[in-house]
């Protein structure tokens, strides 16, 4: 991990309000994997004081790229009135992201946090080993869902909201009992509602819930230092608290006390 | 030339810097190891540590607020024998002083746990903390307890809005280092509605500390070490032109830790 000053090269839109920038980061090492992040300064000043956990995308051995999301957080403003040219102070690679064993040929992505960036770089890396990819995509309303649009060609998907504006009416987690029996292996990431769920979900169609099956990524807990030092994003687990900083943000849902 | 902050102690506590790491702000040392070379500091304080394991504050921990953020981590922390064991060999190959903090606790539980961690000899002195309920008589027990089968040097932290009217109480009972000092207790909202009450921090913290700072050595005959919102140079001299002899980064490790490390080399100890 390093802290380094990087450059934004483009800022592309998707769809009607989300962003993509792409940043030149070569000081980057090692290159951040599926469900790493990164803490970003999202501000000039002291205004918004801690960094952002932000999940990259590897674009190529320089460039990482960035999805902003709508979000009322004044730091996600901030990032998303960047232009190119602007220069952007990073921390990273941080945290232990997702695996892909190579046992896995039907990988199902869920998300109920409207945001999929830390699933992106992860469907990335398993289309790219030929594995079938279906996600699973939930949010209060059609405006605040990522575009299915910008999806990869390769991945199905399934859309849920909870006011009906598109795909089905409810949660995520209704979509799940006719997906889980396909998948090999399930990334996901949500609420610790969301967890509970999905948790029970599991046991129910596959009768336990088995280490390996279920890595789910926590974003509950706001992250202030990165490194461990402040206990900020403490998770609980059957093996006591862990910091979703170090530990994470990636853990079994086997292990998660939800 | 190292700066001496216990001139009247045995062994003394020399600084090669007068820039320090607060406790809560760089675990137990080695956190930002591999981000930041840590060597330019003059000391690390250690995560609170206790005889016991704390398993720390269940649900949310941290509120950012405008331009800081409160902060409750229930002192978690895997107890003094596993810190022992997990940190003891990082302790002796930092290259920088460690001085472990301990929170105030049953003078028997301090006890030990001053005494185990005295005997790894890779401790340069103990902070003991001092919680913000506390009255100048616990002071006594809590110094004493550190003491008994202690010979480093004891830094007593005070909390900053409470260290005039505890400073002589441990001056008297044997500090040998005062440290101003503990954030004040704060509470805030999270987005979902959610309180947290704990320590502040941010830029805030600074005039808060200053002003303690200069009133404790009208009062006091100790060192002292300034600790709160120090984000610039400027803001660390300032403590050091009020009489501190050193001072302690807190949150500005976490927002620009490349700042913290050019903070320290812009003043070496003279």
């Amino acid at each position: 991990m390093i802290q380094t000053q990087a450059t934004i090269v483009q800022k592309e839109t998707i769809g009607p309000a989300w962003w993509r920038l792409i940043i030149a980061a070569p000081a980057l090492a090692p290159r951040p994997l599926p469900g790493q992040f990164l803490l970003l300064r999202c501000a000039d000043r002291f205004t918004c004081y801690l960094r952002r956990a932000i999940f990259p995308t590897p674009v190529d051995d320089e460039h990482i790229s960035l999805l902003i999301r709508p979000d009322p957080d004044p730091g996600l403003a901030w990032l998303s009135a960047r232009q190119p040219g602007d220069q952007i102070d990073l921390i990273g690679p941080l945290g232990a992201g997702f695996s892909l064993s190579d046992q896995v040929r039907h990988l199902l992505l869920v998300s109920d946090v409207q945001s999929i960036d830390p699933l992106l770089g992860q469907m990335e890396r398993a289309i790219a080993a030929g594995v079938s990819v279906t996600l699973a995509l939930g949010g209060s309303r059609a405006s605040v869902l990522y575009p299915v649009s910008a999806l990869p060609p390769p991945v199905e998907f399934h859309t849920a909201t909870l006011d009906g504006s598109t795909g089905h009416r409810g949660p995520v987690t209704d979509l799940l009992p006719e997906l889980i029996p396909w998948a090999d292996a399930v990334c996901a990431v949500g609420s610790m509602r969301f967890y509970r769920a999905l948790k029970n979900l599991v046991e129910r169609i596959r009768f336990s819930l088995g280490t390996g099956f279920v890595s789910g990524l926590v974003t509950t807990q706001p992250i202030a230092c990165g490194v461990g030092a402040c206990l900020s994003c403490a998770v609980e687990t059957n093996h006591g608290p862990k910091l979703a900083c170090l530990d994470g943000p990636v853990f079994d849902l086997a292990a998660l006390s939800v | 030339m190292p700066i001496e902050l216990a001139p009247d102690h045995k062994i003394g506590l020399a600084l090669a810097n007068p820039i320090m790491i607060a406790s809560g702000c760089g675990g137990y040392g080695a956190a930002y190891q591999g981000l930041i070379d840590q060597t330019v500091f003059g000391a690390i304080v250690t995560n609170p540590i206790t005889l016991r394991p704390r398993r720390g504050a269940p649900g949310l921990r941290l509120v950012e607020t405008s331009a800081g953020f409160v902060l409750d981590t229930g002192l978690q922390n895997p107890g003094v024998k596993k810190v022992i064991r997990e940190y003891r060999q990082a302790w002796s190959r930092l290259g920088v002083p460690i001085i472990a903090h301990l929170p105030a606790a049953e003078p028997a539980d301090l006890h030990r746990t001053a005494r185990a961690l005295t005997g790894t000899d890779t401790i340069a002195a103990i902070e003991l903390g001092i919680p913000h309920h506390a009255i100048p008589f616990d002071l006594k027990l809590w110094i004493e307890a550190v003491q008994r089968d202690c010979l480093l040097p004891v830094l007593v932290k005070l909390p900053l809005d409470r260290a005039l009217e505890l400073a002589e109480a441990a001056a008297n009972t044997g500090a040998d280092i005062l440290v101003i000092g503990l954030p004040p207790l704060a509470a805030a909202l999270s987005p979902t509605g959610e309180s947290v009450t704990g320590y502040l921090y941010g830029p805030a913290l600074h005039g808060l500390a200053l002003h303690a700072v200069q009133a404790v050595k009208e009062l006091v005959d100790l060192p002292i070490i300034a600790a709160g919102g120090i984000h610039t140079l400027n803001d660390a001299q300032a403590f050091l032109q009020a009489g501190a002899s050193a001072v302690q980064l807190d949150s500005l490790l976490f927002i620009d830790p490349k700042s913290a490390v050019e903070l320290a080399r812009a003043l070496p100890a003279d």
